[in-house]
């Protein structure tokens, strides 16, 4: 014989408020601070840091597999990969998955994804702030400085590449050759 | 258990329809009651920029119950039950990181 048990409730708000902040935090620009240098591995066990990338222009997206939105700007990150890597620019993907590589390699291989990918942990999200919403993209100029932080799909593609071209031809003092040619060809005319 | 999401805000159902997403999930501690079968309430199908196809959603407030049996031994009076709520919500721009929060209900034995 079984006893009737009567449930009294539970009540739960499930995105806090906290979070929703992150909602209204948009493309805030700083072309002071510099990007926190991190340590992290890549899929290959490679150790890679920020510093790496010195005189480079870096779009640093943080991303998760289970992430949606995050899927609408990996095209387009793939594609600037593609059109601007030979100029001194690199993408690199750092995905926040508590699963580590078993969810992220075959997303990877799934999507086709051509940038650099590291996984990240509880000290890097503590350092950019604390990631409390993806995707959350850098841009970092060639000196290492945050240029612009971008919480969610905030701008769309052509802002994005309107900003690394920017970026790209802003700085004259630590770019290679390569980029210095890349330079003449992206910097336009109103901001010289 | 009734659950809350802010406006614009919508959580994964419990089968999302894609592997990558994370479900919502609700599991109970083995004691003092049994825990019977958890029932999600209808999920909303939902097309989102991301995907091709619709996504299986939870928006606005909705209800998932959990029926508990308790023994015949067990002595009449309020008890506790003690469980976790696994679930990821995300907007139309942003997701926010999967989290694992504690529930507990209050049940009457009669």
């Amino acid at each position: 014989m079984s006893r009737t048990v009567l449930g009294v409730g539970v009540c739960l708000a499930l995105a806090c408020a906290f979070s929703w902040t992150g909602c209204s935090k948009k493309a805030r620009k700083s072309t002071a601070k510099a990007a926190p240098e991190f340590s992290l591995k890549d899929a290959n066990g490679q150790t890679v840091r920020l510093s790496d990338y010195r005189g480079k222009v870096v779009l640093l997206d943080f991303w998760a597999t289970w992430c949606g939105p995050c899927k609408i700007e990996i095209p387009w990150f793939m594609e600037f990969e593609n059109q601007f890597k030979n100029q001194g620019f690199a993408v690199v993907g750092v995905s926040m998955d508590e699963d580590g590589w078993t969810a992220i390699k075959p997303y990877v291989r799934n999507m086709k994804m051509n940038y650099r990918i590291l996984l990240g942990n509880d000290d890097i999200s503590a350092a950019y702030g604390g990631l409390d919403s993806l995707p959350t993209t850098l841009l970092i100029d060639r000196e290492g400085g945050i240029a612009s932080v971008h919480v969610g799909v905030s701008m769309g593609k052509e802002e994005f590449k309107n900003a690394i071209v920017q970026l790209l031809g802003s700085s004259s003092v630590s770019a290679p050759a390569a980029a210095r040619g890349a330079l003449a060809l992206f910097t336009s005319p109103s901001s010289r | 258990m009734k659950a809350e999401l802010q406006p614009g805000f919508h959580v994964n159902s419990n089968m999302p329809g894609d592997d990558y997403l994370i479900p919502i999930r609700l599991t109970w501690n083995k004691d003092p009651l049994e825990a019977g079968q958890v029932t999600y309430p209808k999920p909303q199908l939902e097309k989102l920029g991301f995907s091709p196809n619709p996504i299986s959603v939870y928006t606005g407030t909705f209800e998932i119950a959990t029926r508990f049996k308790a023994p015949a031994s067990a002595m009449p009076g309020m008890a506790f039950m003690n469980g976790k709520l696994r679930y990821q919500a995300c907007n139309n721009k942003e997701c926010l990181p999967p989290r694992t929060v504690d529930v507990r209900v209050t049940l009457d034995i009669q």
